[in-house]
């Protein structure tokens, strides 16, 4: 008697388990599915929003109770937004501003991330300690000192900050740079040296043409930083050279000084147009540079 | 003769990088530190006098001070774990095989890219009192209650859900990164004696990220200290955080008032060196804590 | 391979043009459009000196350069400490007690003396604010500056309906006591459960010149918040201080005026008495041109400035206008830009615009005097006019906008009026800041 219940309940386990299982499984991803659904619509939902009200008249946006939809879409909104203020000179800076610390940064970075991959002297271990530290000290302490040497030098109103910062370099591109030199085979730097390759020569032509993502990636992550920036350009710059981050922020007021928020908005959309489009172009390497800090951070 | 060669190259090559950060870096750094004992206030330059460590004891007294770093805190230990537990949370359940997860992902990522202008202006209209979405969808129920979500009552709240929201997208990135490096054999082994879904978590996920844990810890912690940008453009990024509410006075944007406002330049470098040795001190303290709690062998990366 | 090779190069071109070009906007920033030209650099706004009155300056004086740049209090001092300050500058009047305790200013005296169009005499009253006899005399001895636009600060705008409505009228020809007009925005107010709907009585409670108000105020009664010398600051010990800062105070806790707890609807007050929402506005004459449109039209009127002890004065407390700083390299041709531009065109446009009273009497004719409101708005402002006076201002403190003082009455004052604090510590809290902030100007202005 007892062999047997134990036989049948052991059967019954074998049975139902699996069954059981797989209907939990089930529901826990039905589950699954909508409340991930769910939370990337509350995330989208702001930037929705903010499309929405960007082409609303002024008079729509500005109602008790709330308007939901534009009874017909402003795209003049754009228009003005563009007209009202010398957008595309603002734009102008700015993009030539990021392309600039972009180039530099990538190319100082990547210098410094070959050397520290493949070169070796004495004192390299403690400087890369040094970089790594870097990586975690925060950067105001030293954002006050440098506005004031920076004015010292006459180097305020100037993008001569931009240019010494990129020249500089950063120690998280770096970083960047070397885990991804690291992962080059040892074999193309060898070959390249039988044949009486020079150092400079191996950067040039070997590492950096097979380093096309990590120099998607950080100049990309550097654009943006510049695009988005708007502390530095708010106490370096002024009117005429600053950059469209400031004039998205405060650009958009009438004579009275009451903000046209419906405008501001359009020129916020415009703003953000350049930095989607890089991410959704460059997110498989963003999201790559991001996760390699990350990991081995 | 070749190692030489490399060696000079080597130096060639960060010469750039060190310069820039002997120059950029420690230069403005012992200049912070003088200036942090002057008693510069941009139009003394002539006429500075050397006070000594007089700006940090009286910044240690100061009441306004005091709060400012008091509403830090408060606003770290809110964000911090929020940030961590939601993007953690986001990652476990995007790891289940889902369809359209690449979709999903970069959609989840999207206000990670906004810089702090764009989402100024995205919250504006939403936090708004008389025309934002959320008390127009909340009229809805119960009309006229027009709730100040940027007053004194709401501030930090609403501040600290903007603050998840922009982080969640690249924190749940690198979680979901970490969590698929973790190797499926583990999960198998755990399960095969007999955890449940919490039992793995607990026993094999959470030891396994936790050194990823410890990254994230460490950054989230230095962002929160240093939140500005967002907090100073939601209330009129004019006057450096004039009119930024009480409730979320955070430390910096008191300094950076007193410097760009009240020009007080000596007694601001005092206050972001105050700033500065405590994260150092605080994230050392992390540090060490960690090897309690972070599981060292785990290397998800499973190499390098 | 090769291609490689080039596209190495064309990087490099490319790398080098651009870094290149980045010196530009150094070399832009310098560039004069003509040869052999006096540069004139004058810090402001674009909405106070338009391109126009720039290119209309250039025809008139082939010999100079007169270069804009953007105001903004940080840049300012950043170029002093640089050496490279601006000739000519907007200031407000309280700045100048510090500036010239740092020598900071070119003595104008000589230039006004000889000149023809700003003669003397010819300066309205208020222009004493850009006198001093040293720092601590201002208002007399020599000139160093000059009134840009001004008016009287302390009219109040009104919504005649919003008072109608509550059964009250007012006569444009007599003096309210600031008692009468905390009834009056008492009976105005009208609000919703917590939320205000119609503001009482707008004015600066939680912006830059408070503590103007308050000296403004006090002066009728002889007193002030500091001491002789200025190198104290007392609130605690003076009830009149007191009296006076407690009466904005209690406007604002009872959610008659606009604060943490009643905030405005609007962007600004400006904004908020053209939308109809709010019935009395402290705001001085440079408010006509917006006061009479939106939901206010028709139903705005001046009244002279209230008074506090029943004397019947009208400071001016901003008195925006330019010095010439004391470091200028061409002192001649910013002189030939100051005179321009305070006395000339740019003066002459600015009066007719009716944003302000021109500095000069000569100019006065000029203002918008054709409508009924405008008529009745000039009315009002002559009566003001011969009861203007100047008010004394710390040269200790380092007057940005807002004033330290200001500034630490906004900073605690969210937390009073939430009942984090008493009203004594934040009197507390407004005299130790403030008396710190003396301090270090007191230390940094003597070597």
């Amino acid at each position: 008697m007892t062999t047997a219940k134990t036989t049948i309940e052991l059967q019954r386990r074998v049975y139902r388990r699996p069954y059981r299982m797989e209907y939990r499984i089930k529901w826990g991803r039905v589950l699954t599915y909508l409340i991930v659904i769910l939370i990337t619509l509350l995330v989208i939902i702001p930037i929705i929003w903010l499309v929405i009200t960007s082409l609303k008249q002024r008079s729509e946006y500005l109602t008790y109770p709330l308007r939901w939809l534009p009874e017909v879409p402003q795209w003049t909104n754009y228009q003005q937004a563009l007209e009202m203020v010398p957008y595309m000179r603002y734009f102008g800076n700015s993009l030539f501003l990021a392309w600039i610390f972009s180039m530099l940064t990538v190319v100082t970075s990547s210098m410094a991330g070959f050397a520290f991959a493949r070169l070796s002297a004495t004192g390299k271990s403690r400087l890369f300690s040094i970089v790594l530290a870097l990586l975690i000290v925060p950067s105001f302490v030293t954002v006050i000192p440098q506005f004031v040497i920076f004015s010292r030098l006459h180097l305020t109103d100037t993008y001569w900050p931009w240019v010494l910062w990129g020249l500089a370099g950063s120690p998280f591109h770096i970083f960047l740079f070397r885990q991804f030199f690291l992962s080059i085979p040892k074999e193309l730097e060898d070959a390249a040296e039988v044949d009486g390759a020079s150092i400079g020569r191996i950067y040039w032509q070997i590492f950096l043409p097979n380093a096309k993502p990590a120099i998607a990636t950080s100049f990309i992550i550097n654009f943006s930083w510049v695009w988005g920036d708007w502390f530095y350009p708010v106490i370096y710059l002024s009117d005429k050279n600053t950059l469209l981050s400031v004039v998205v922020a405060r650009g958009y007021a009438d004579p009275q000084g009451n903000v046209l928020v419906t405008l501001a908005l359009a020129a916020s959309v415009i703003y953000l147009l350049p930095l989607f489009f890089m991410f959704l172009l460059g997110q498989k390497y963003i999201i790559q540079g991001i996760v390699t800090s990350g990991l081995k951070g | 003769m070749r190692k030489r060669r490399r060696a000079i190259a080597f130096y060639l090559f960060i010469s750039p990088w060190l310069l820039g950060f002997v120059l950029l870096s420690i230069v403005p750094l012992v200049v912070g530190l003088w200036m942090s004992m002057t008693n510069y206030n941009g139009l003394n330059w002539d006429t500075l006098s050397f006070q000594g460590f007089n700006n940090y004891a009286k910044a240690l007294q100061d009441p306004e001070v005091l709060f400012a770093f008091g509403r830090t805190v408060g606003w770290t230990l809110i964000n911090v774990p929020l940030w961590l537990v939601t993007s953690f949370g986001l990652a476990l359940l995007m790891n289940q095989s889902i369809r359209a997860r690449g979709v999903l992902r970069t959609l989840l990522y999207l206000p990670s890219v906004i810089p702090p202008v764009g989402i100024a202006w995205i919250w504006k209209i939403i936090l708004e009192r008389n025309y934002g979405l959320l008390n127009g969808f909340i009229d809805l129920f119960i009309p006229g209650s027009a709730t100040y979500w940027l007053g004194p009552d709401h501030a930090l709240v609403s501040l600290s859900v903007i603050a998840c929201w922009t982080g969640l997208g690249s924190g749940m990135v690198i979680f979901l990164a970490g969590l698929q490096n973790i190797p499926a054999e583990l999960e198998e082994a755990a399960r095969i004696d007999g955890a449940n879904a919490w039992g793995v978590f607990r026993y094999v996920t959470l030891p396994m990220m936790s050194p990823i844990i410890l990254f994230q810890v460490i950054l989230g912690l230095i962002g929160a200290f240093q939140a500005f940008a967002v907090p100073v453009l939601m209330y009129g990024g004019g006057g450096m955080g004039v009119t930024v509410t009480r409730s979320v006075r955070l430390y910096m944007i008191h300094t950076y008032q007193e410097i760009f406002v009240n020009q007080r330049f000596g007694h601001g470098a005092a206050l972001l060196w105050l700033l500065f040795i405590f994260i150092l001190v605080f994230t050392a303290v992390v540090f060490t804590t960690s090897r309690y709690w972070v599981y060292e062998e785990a290397n998800p990366a499973g190499g390098a | 391979m090769s291609e490689k090779k080039l596209s190495r190069r064309d990087l490099l071109k490319v790398l080098g043009t651009a870094t290149a070009a980045s010196v530009l906007p150094v070399g832009i920033a310098k560039a004069s459009p003509r040869f052999q030209t006096d540069t004139v650099t004058f810090m402001i706004n674009s909405n106070e000196l338009s391109d126009d009155e720039i290119n209309q300056f250039h025809e008139a004086n082939p010999d100079i350069t007169l270069n804009r740049i953007d105001y903004d209090q940080t840049r300012f001092y950043a170029m002093l400490a640089a050496g490279t300050a601006p000739d000519i500058v907007r200031v407000q009047a309280p700045t100048i007690p510090q500036y010239v305790a740092r020598n900071l200013l070119l003595d104008l005296t000589p230039y006004f003396e000889a000149s023809s169009v700003l003669q003397p005499d010819d300066l309205m009253p208020v222009n004493d604010y850009y006198r001093a006899d040293g720092p601590l005399a201002i208002g007399q001895g020599s000139r160093y500056g000059m009134v840009k636009d001004w008016s009287p600060d302390m009219t109040i705008w009104v919504n005649a309906t919003s008072l109608e409505e509550a059964g009250i009228t007012v006569d444009p020809t007599q003096r309210l006591t600031y008692q009468e007009l905390a009834d009056i925005a008492r009976a105005t107010v009208q609000k919703q459960g917590d939320r205000v709907l119609v503001h009482g009585l707008l004015f600066a409670n939680a912006g830059a010149w408070i503590d103007r108000v308050w000296m403004a105020m006090l002066l009728e009664k002889e007193t002030g918040l500091y001491s002789e010398d200025f190198r104290t600051i007392s609130l605690r010990d003076n009830s009149d201080v007191l009296e006076v800062i407690r009466f904005y105070y209690d406007l604002a806790l009872e959610g008659v005026s606009d604060s943490v707890i009643a905030p405005l609807s609007a962007g600004w007050h400006g904004e908020a008495f053209v939308n109809g929402q709010a019935s009395c506005l402290q705001y001085g004459y440079w408010f006509t041109p917006m006061a009479n449109t939106g939901e206010a039209e028709d139903h705005a009127v001046m009244l002279p400035a209230p008074t506090w002890a029943d004397s019947p004065v009208s400071p001016c407390i901003t008195a925006t206008g330019g010095v010439i700083t004391a470091g200028t390299q061409n002192p001649d041709a910013a002189w030939r830009v100051f005179e321009w531009y305070f006395g000339q065109e740019p003066a002459q446009n600015r009066a007719r615009g009716g944003w302000g009273v021109p500095g000069l009497r000569s100019l006065l004719d000029l203002m918008p005097n054709e409508t009924d409101f405008q008529q009745a708005t000039r009315a009002v402002l002559d009566i003001e006019l011969e009861h203007n006076f100047t008010i004394p201002f710390n040269p200790y403190l380092i007057q940005p906008e807002p004033t330290p003082v200001a500034a630490s009455y906004m900073n605690n004052l969210e937390a009073a009026l939430t009942g984090a604090m008493t009203f004594d510590e934040l009197i507390e809290a407004v005299e130790r800041e403030s008396q710190e902030a003396i301090d270090e100007g007191i230390a940094s202005a003597e070597v």
